[in-house]
C-alpha cells in the first residue's frame, strides 16, 4: 500500500465501527479520532489526514441516507450553510497561512482550538444539565406529555430565540426544521463557523452542530442530519485536494467504511430512542475528550517533544474517551428498549429517553 | 430483492478493490497524481467512495429494517426538550 510500511488493516474495521456509531449519533465527521489512530498504526501524517477525509465523505453519505429517512435532514438549510461556510473557510485558511508566516502555526491553532472546545463544551454541559434537571422535575411530577414538557422551559436556547426574533429582510423559512431566520444571520453564523473551521481544521460536528442548535435553534437531531449532509460536500472537497497531493490511501478508507457503515446505521437509529438532550450530553462529552487530547498535544509542542509519554497519553485519552462514549450510547439504547418494554431502569435515565 | 441486489454490488466492489490492490494498480494510480492523469485518480477515488457509501448505506438500512427497526414515517422524533426549548 505504502512502500516500506506494514499496516494491519483488520484493525480498521472495529475502528470504523466505533467512530461510525459516534458519527451517526452526534453528527461529527470523526476525523479527530481517525487521523491520530492512523498515525499510530504507522501512516505518515499526510496520508492519515487525506485517507481520513476520504472515509469521512463515504461515512457521511451513509449517515445522511439514514437520517434523511428519519426526517432529520434539512437540505435547504444545509446547502445554504455550506455555501456560507465555504467563504468562511477560505478566510480561515488565509488566516492560518498568515499565522504560519509568523512561525506560530501549531501552537496558535491548538490554542484557539482549546479555547473553542472549552467554551463550547462547557456551555453545552451547562445547558444539558439545566435542561435535564427541568425534565426530571416534570417527569417526577408525572406530567410527561410533550406539551406539558414544553411548558417547563425557563430560558434555554435564549440566544437562538433572540436571533430568530430579529426581523431583517430577507427572512428565510425552513419548513423541515421549523425555523424562520434572517438570511443575514445565516450568513454571519456560516462565515464565523467557516473561519473557525478553516483556521483550526475541525468543523464537522464540533462547531457546526452546536451552532445549528444554539444559534439558529434547529432541533438537536435535525442538526445532526443536516450537518452530516453538508459534511459530504466539504469532505469531498478536502478529499479531492488531498488526492491531488497523493495523500489518499483509498484501500484503507474502503475497509474502514465497511465497519463504519454498521456503526453509523446504529448511531442514527439510536436517535429514534433518545431525546435531543442525550445527544447534547454525548456531543459535549466528545468535545471534552477532544479538549483534553488537544491540551496534551499543546503541552507536547510547547515542551519541544522532550516528554516521551505525552503522545501515548493523547492516544489513551482519545481512545479511552471514545470507548466510554460509544459504550454509553449502547447502554442508553439498551435502557431505552427496556423502558419501552416497561421494565425497570434507573430513574435518572428516564429524562434522556424518547417516549414511544 | 433490494437486499440481494445490494449484496451483489457489494461483492463486485470488494472483488474489484482487492484485485486492484493486489495487482498494484492503486500504487500506480497514486503515482498519476503528479501527471496529467491526476483527474482519473480523483474521479476514481470519489466515485468509489460515493458508490461504496451509497451501496453500504442502502444495504445496512435494509438489514436494520429487516431486524425489526423499520422506520415508516419520514418525521423526526426530535421532540420534547427541543420543542420545549423553543418556547
Amino acid at each position: 500500500m505504502i512502500p516500506g510500511i506494514d499496516i494491519n488493516l483488520f484493525f480498521l474495521v472495529p475502528l470504523g465501527l466505533a467512530v461510525g456509531t459516534l458519527s451517526g449519533f452526534v453528527g461529527v465527521g470523526g476525523g479527530f479520532v481517525i487521523t491520530p489512530t492512523l498515525i499510530t498504526l504507522g501512516f505518515p501524517a499526510n496520508y492519515a489526514v487525506g485517507t481520513s477525509l476520504a472515509w469521512v465523505m463515504g461515512n457521511s453519505i451513509i449517515g445522511t441516507l439514514r437520517h434523511r429517512q428519519l426526517g432529520n435532514v434539512d437540505m435547504k438549510l444545509g446547502a445554504l450553510m455550506m455555501i456560507f461556510m465555504m467563504g468562511g473557510v477560505e478566510i480561515g485558511v488565509r488566516l492560518l497561512n498568515w499565522t504560519k508566516g509568523l512561525g506560530l502555526v501549531d501552537a496558535a491553532v491548538l490554542s484557539v482550538l482549546i479555547c473553542i472546545l472549552f467554551i463550547v463544551g462547557l456551555s453545552m454541559f451547562r445547558e444539558a444539565i439545566n435542561t435535564k434537571a427541568k425534565l426530571d422535575t416534570v417527569i417526577d411530577s408525572q406530567v410527561i406529555s410533550s406539551e406539558e414538557i414544553s411548558s417547563a422551559d425557563v430560558g434555554a436556547f435564549l440566544l437562538a430565540r433572540r436571533i430568530k426574533g430579529i426581523n431583517i429582510p430577507p427572512m428565510m423559512h425552513f419548513a423541515q426544521s421549523g425555523v424562520t431566520i434572517s438570511l443575514w444571520f445565516l450568513l454571519i453564523i456560516g462565515l464565523f463557523t467557516g473561519i473557525l473551521s478553516g483556521f483550526i481544521g475541525v468543523g464537522g460536528g464540533f462547531i457546526m452542530v452546536p451552532s445549528l442548535i444554539y444559534l439558529i435553534g434547529v432541533p438537536s437531531f435535525m442538526a445532526v442530519g443536516t450537518d452530516l449532509f453538508q459534511i459530504v460536500f466539504s469532505a469531498a472537497f478536502g478529499s479531492i485536494r488531498h488526492t491531488l497531493s497523493g495523500n489518499v490511501i483509498i484501500f484503507a478508507a474502503f475497509i474502514m467504511l465497511l465497519g463504519s457503515s454498521i456503526g453509523t446505521q446504529f448511531g442514527a437509529l439510536v436517535t429514534r430512542y433518545l431525546r435531543g438532550i442525550a445527544m447534547r450530553y454525548i456531543l459535549a462529552s466528545t468535545i471534552v475528550v477532544a479538549f483534553l487530547g488537544s491540551i496534551l498535544e499543546l503541552v507536547g509542542i510547547l515542551s519541544g517533544g522532550v516528554v516521551p509519554w505525552l503522545q501515548t497519553a493523547v492516544i489513551v485519552v482519545i481512545f479511552g474517551g471514545l470507548g466510554i462514549i460509544t459504550a454509553t450510547i449502547i447502554g442508553l439504547f439498551i435502557a431505552a428498549n427496556l423502558y419501552r418494554n416497561t421494565l425497570r431502569i434507573p430513574r435518572w435515565i428516564e429524562s434522556l429517553l424518547a417516549h414511544d | 430483492m433490494w437486499v440481494v441486489a445490494c449484496i451483489l454490488i457489494c461483492v463486485a466492489i470488494i472483488w474489484h478493490v482487492i484485485d486492484w490492490n493486489s495487482t498494484g494498480m492503486y500504487l500506480e494510480m497514486s503515482g498519476w497524481t503528479k501527471t496529467e492523469k491526476a483527474y482519473l485518480t480523483v474521479l476514481y477515488n470519489l466515485g468509489l467512495m460515493i458508490l461504496w457509501g451509497i451501496t453500504l448505506g442502502l444495504l445496512t438500512k435494509k438489514i436494520t429494517d429487516l431486524v425489526c427497526y423499520k422506520v415508516d414515517v419520514e418525521k423526526s422524533t426530535d421532540d420534547g426538550d427541543n420543542k420545549f426549548n423553543e418556547r
